[in-house]
């Protein structure tokens, strides 16, 4: 089971192969909790929307295309969903904290000590969240892990709307050419 | 031409403008459907899209990984045994059940108006379906209703969290339609309504779905070609405008259905 693919593993998901599901929850079991994590920000929500999420792929895993993208892709995208409406449903004012993120995994759980190549392949975005200026960040962040729109982040932040809309177009087009360096970058070296 | 394809081109760049946050999912309605409206007619927009779609997921890998509590890998584990509806399960130990506030009485005294007043109901069915057939089909149900042997399943939260939410569902055992009235449940964005399902032990119906209004407070009226005593419970859940095939979220309220 370890040595199938991806693509193999979610067959087999379709297939109700239950020994798969386990496979695929070690795989991504803590990518999943760790976004759930960083929405909900309290350790029992996150649970229960790492629940949902593999009941989700479960019970619907005909809609897996791997023509549409990766799996972890498309399973944190499932998780992002689904704790999003967690939050909102609960209405959860979260507090807007300018606590760092390593300050803020400590405060939430344990670091991993798991291996995973892919994440670290892909944690690129840490470093160029960094890079931006905080409000910058803090807005891109609170529209992207709490589904909130200018009008919402406008309101949580008691800031102008067309502040908080100067912010996020600032604050992506600054991602966008970080973005395209630090692929570029990576294109030489391969 | 020229003009058409400076309008185009002013019309592009004001798409293009807007893709970073549409890519994130800030804009308001009013600027998406400007967005989707304009958008094939964009190329440079659509390639942009693309990337910022990409930076999108990239935001997913951003928080700090941590390991996921060990208890948690047993419960995956237990999911291809679980009921394929995400119910928790139906103990009436654990429902918790709305507080009888002041709000409740007075939603209360307003569904025992919408059943017992004749008047009441002709003209809430005329606003709401303006239909001489369904009309007289309302009229027929609520006669129906005030026969007697009407049954209400109040339904209950299923989070502590959530107490506030409250609803109830009047039916009859001889009878297909029914009645949802729900109180205190937030807004839901333009993109989600709440879906009322019937849950029985081994499949499920989708019987409608329902918004809101400010204040909280919802009515649906449904039908079952099956018996409502074939199922065992209401259930409500959050969805997807439109509603879903099946339910993609974890029920906010349920009523247990017995026989009279």
């Amino acid at each position: 089971m370890v040595d199938l693919s991806d693509d193999e593993l979610m067959l087999r998901i379709i297939r109700r192969d239950e020994a798969a599901l386990s496979e695929l929850y070690r795989r991504y079991g803590n990518a999943v909790y760790s976004l759930a994590l960083r929405v909900t920000q309290g350790t029992e929500w996150a649970e229960e929307v790492t629940q949902d999420t593999f009941f989700k792929v479960w019970h619907q895993s005909e809609r897996w295309d791997a023509q549409k993208g990766t799996l972890i892709v498309w399973l944190l995208t499932i998780t992002r969903h689904t704790a999003i409406d967690y939050i909102r449903k609960e209405q959860r004012k979260l507090q807007v904290s300018p606590v760092a993120l390593e300050d803020m995994a400590e405060q939430l759980g344990r670091p991993s000590t798991v291996e995973e190549s892919s994440w670290q392949d892909r944690n690129l975005m840490i470093k160029l969240m960094t890079q931006l200026p905080t409000e910058q960040a803090e807005t891109i962040r609170l529209a992207f892990y709490q589904g909130l729109s200018h009008s919402a982040i406008a309101e949580t932040l008691n800031l102008p709307l067309g502040t908080v809309k100067t912010r996020m177009r600032l604050g992506l087009q600054k991602l966008k050419s970080l973005w395209l360096i630090a692929n570029q970058h990576q294109n030489e070296r391969n | 031409m020229t003009s058409q394809t400076n309008s185009n081109s002013t019309l592009c760049e004001e798409v293009l403008n807007l893709i970073p946050a549409y890519a994130f999912g800030t804009t308001d309605p009013e600027e998406t459907r400007f967005v989707e409206k304009h958008l094939s007619d964009c190329p440079e927009a659509v390639a942009e899209l693309s990337l910022y779609g990409e930076i999108r997921d990239g935001m997913l890998f951003e928080p700090p990984l941590v390991t996921a509590p060990p208890h948690l890998a047993e419960k995956i584990a237990q999911i291809p045994r679980s009921p394929k509806v995400a119910v928790q399960p139906l103990r009436p130990e654990s429902i918790t059940r709305p507080h009888f506030n002041v709000g409740w009485a007075a939603a209360a005294a307003v569904l025992v108006l919408f059943v017992f007043s004749n008047l009441y109901w002709f003209n809430q069915i005329q606003g709401i379906q303006a239909e001489n057939a369904a009309l007289l089909e309302d009229q027929r149900m609520f006669t129906a209703m005030r026969s007697g042997d009407l049954v209400e399943t109040e339904l209950a939260a299923t989070d502590e969290t959530m107490t506030d939410y409250s609803g109830s569902v009047l039916w009859k055992e001889d009878m297909q339609s029914a009645l949802l009235r729900v109180a205190n449940l937030p807004s839901t964005d333009e993109d989600q309504e709440y879906q009322l399902w019937l849950i029985g032990a081994d499949h499920l119906i989708g019987v409608g779905t329902f918004r809101v209004n400010p204040d909280g407070t919802g009515v649906l009226k449904f039908e079952s070609d099956e018996p409502f005593t074939a199922f065992s419970a209401f259930g409500i859940t959050l969805e997807p405008a439109g509603g879903s095939p099946a339910p993609t979220t974890s029920p906010m309220l349920i009523g247990e259905i017995s026989s009279t």
